[in-house]
């Protein structure tokens, strides 16, 4: 839990001065209805301490779902007197999004609660481990390999990673039987790796750590129609992978509809900004049941060099490797089999 | 509470009505959402009893609602006179304590139409009473300050009387409904006591559910239009505040909770909705629609 401190703030506007601030309490990522029953508790003495002011409880991120919030809120409110209860408010923070009360459409209100919970900071996630250095290196090797861009350099491969040269050359050995020898150190594979790509591709998962969000409403919105929303309000780190994007690959794609919307996202210090996510569907909530259906689901792209290729439109594709990832992540085995054959096929023909 | 077909209703009170009024009669409520999203599927019926009719444009409204009511209770309409406000006034009477006139049809207490009319001008606030002298004495035609939106550009239908567009008495209701009031509905809803404001903000999201993404997004500018129409002194303030009440239900588990009875036993009855679901799609139309205009009117 965060509060306010007071501070010298002369030269702030009322709304950022601390003096100022409301009673308020705030909850990163509330995982538990133990840590929001003390949090109701905390802002409830507050307001009892500040009797003619309205307490805010502020929920950044809360990773509870919004009915469980708002019932523990409620069911709290019965054990509390009538004007600390009716002091006592919720704002919700999902990203940019704020809910709450109805002060929570003023301009004032929103700058006052950007400083307050310094909600203009990225998501706060817990930073995500970087998959391993051979596995960085063999998609980009890979990538290579897809395009018949030939031979590359070390030092290129470094630079793509954000390794050092001694990390991409231990990464290699990893992986050298894989490669094609070359009297100037640079480097291709032989071949589409399947033994080791198998390998890899059954620690998928683990290695690319994907977050998943479900649509909660009784009426999802097809990939397609979201990908429509998200190019409204385009990001320079988010790209179309997945089906959507092996499609755009290889247009001979076998599979009827789109499962899902795969996004891949450009994140070399695993703190994702998912804030978008709210305002693309506020509907969508992230699950971390794999049970579950996933109706969009973000992988993060961990390496220096996003590789997205530019489109005809806003969002950008991810590179074929990471679609290629996704075919597999959603079981869809025969058709990442078809995506690699007609990779073979187009170096075969050249 | 009733189970009735919007289909046969319409076409019943579009007959039994003068054909030279029926350009003055527009159906709000229940049974107008009913109609148009389930009008062709006699099989789907609206949980309602009473069927608001709203003569239009105010300057005729006097004489057309004693035209209509002339007629009606001539055709063997009765005076609905359960509540205690069933008998006429006199000249004597205080116009806000005139009854309203609300007729049954002929043989049947299902449902009963109540006349109601637009307000006399964009200032014109709450409820507006305007006395119609009847044969049978003196009685009182509501008004309620957003029924000019709700009634804004009608549609027609095949039965020569309209009905109000869905996202008008959508409108209609965020902006009557700025925060949740406690007055309750006058009788239980399937069992539950409710109050308006959740009745009347529960719809609106039910309107939502049955409209597509395409029609929703274009809601905001349709919106803007019809606020601009009728109340052009004051347009940018309503529109600036149109997402309070809606936010205040979505920020209540008990008024979120009436609201959904409201609608799985109403206009949501085939398409039955879960708490998170309803409160998805809250949040939903909070984001494509009413996001949108708070911040044309805030500009």
């Amino acid at each position: 839990m965060e509060t306010g401190k007071a501070s010298n703030s002369d030269q702030l506007p009322q709304e950022l001065d601390p003096r100022n601030w409301p009673p308020y309490e705030t909850v990163l990522r509330l995982r538990s209805a133990r840590v929001l029953r003390a949090a109701l508790l905390s802002i409830a003495v507050k307001i009892a301490k500040r009797p003619a002011e309205t307490g805010l409880l502020i929920l950044v991120d809360p990773h509870m779902t919004e009915s469980r919030i708002r019932r523990e809120v409620e069911d709290a409110k019965l054990a509390l007197h009538d004007w600390i209860s009716r002091g006592l408010n919720l704002v919700l923070v999902f990203g940019t999004r704020v809910e709450g009360v109805a002060s929570t459409q003023t301009e004032s209100f929103l700058n006052w609660l950007s400083t307050a919970t310094g909600a203009n900071d990225k998501r706060r996630m817990s930073v995500r481990s970087r998959p391993p250095s051979h596995f960085v290196v063999l998609q980009i090797l890979i990538l290579n390999w897809m395009k018949a861009a030939g031979a590359v350099s070390r030092m290129e491969i470094g630079r793509i990673a954000g390794y050092s040269y001694p990390t991409v050359a231990k990464a290699l050995t990893a992986i050298d039987d894989q490669i094609l020898p070359r009297s100037d150190k640079r480097v291709e594979l032989r071949e589409f790796p399947r033994a080791v790509w198998s390998r890899m591709v059954a620690t998928n998962e683990t290695l690319r750590k994907p977050v998943r969000f479900r649509d909660v409403s009784d009426s999802p919105r097809s990939p397609e129609a979201l990908l429509e929303r998200l190019a409204r309000f385009p990001r320079a780190d988010l790209a179309v992978g997945g089906v959507l994007g092996a499609r755009h690959y290889y247009p001979d794609f076998d599979l009827v509809g789109t499962p899902r919307l795969d996004l891949s996202m450009h994140c070399p210090s695993g703190e994702p900004d998912l804030s978008f996510i709210r305002s693309l569907d506020p509907a969508l909530q992230e699950s971390e049941k794999k049970s579950e259906p996933a109706h969009v689901v973000i992988h993060l792209i961990r390496r220096a060099k996003a590789l997205f290729e530019p489109s005809n439109g806003p969002i950008p594709w991810a590179d074929p490797v990471e679609c290629l990832l996704d075919l597999h992540e959603m079981r869809l085995e025969s058709q990442a089999a078809e995506f690699v054959h007609y990779f073979e096929s187009n170096r075969a023909e050249q | 509470m009733n189970l009735i077909a919007p289909q046969f209703v319409l076409e019943q009170v579009a007959k039994a009505v003068p054909s030279d009024c029926h350009g003055n009669l527009i159906v709000i409520g229940s049974l107008a959402a009913g109609f148009h999203f389930f009008g062709g599927d006699g099989s789907l019926q609206v949980r309602t009893k009473d069927i608001d009719c709203v003569i239009s444009p105010r300057l005729e409204a006097i004489e057309a609602s004693k035209t209509v009511a002339e007629r009606l209770l001539a055709n063997g309409w009765e005076q609905r006179t359960e509540g205690g406000r069933g008998l006429a006034g006199t000249g004597a009477t205080r116009v806000e304590d005139l009854p309203v006139i609300r007729l049954y049809p002929p043989g049947s207490r299902a449902w009963f139409i109540e006349l109601l009319t637009v307000p006399a001008s964009e200032f014109e606030e709450g409820r507006g009473w305007t006395r119609v002298q009847l044969g049978t004495g003196h009685w009182g035609l509501p008004s309620y300050q957003f029924l000019s939106i709700a009634t804004y550009k009608p549609i027609s239908t095949r039965f020569g009387i309209s009905y109000a567009q869905p996202r008008m008495m959508a409108l209609a209701n965020l902006l009557e409904h700025p925060q949740i009031k406690p007055d309750l509905m006058s009788s239980l809803f399937e069992g539950r006591a409710i109050k308006r404001s959740n009745k009347d903000l529960g719809r609106v999201l039910a309107i939502a559910r049955l409209s597509s993404d395409q029609e929703i997004a274009a809601w905001p500018t349709a919106w803007q239009e019809a606020l601009e129409e009728t109340f052009p002194a004051q347009w940018r303030a309503f529109a600036s505040r149109a997402g309070e009440g809606l936010s205040a239900l979505l920020a209540s588990v008990h008024d979120l909770d009436e609201a959904l009875h409201t609608c799985n036993t109403g206009l949501l009855v085939s398409k039955q909705q879960t708490p998170e679901q309803f409160r998805a799609l809250g949040n939903r139309l909070f984001q494509d629609a009413v996001q949108p205009l708070v911040a044309i009117g805030i500009v």
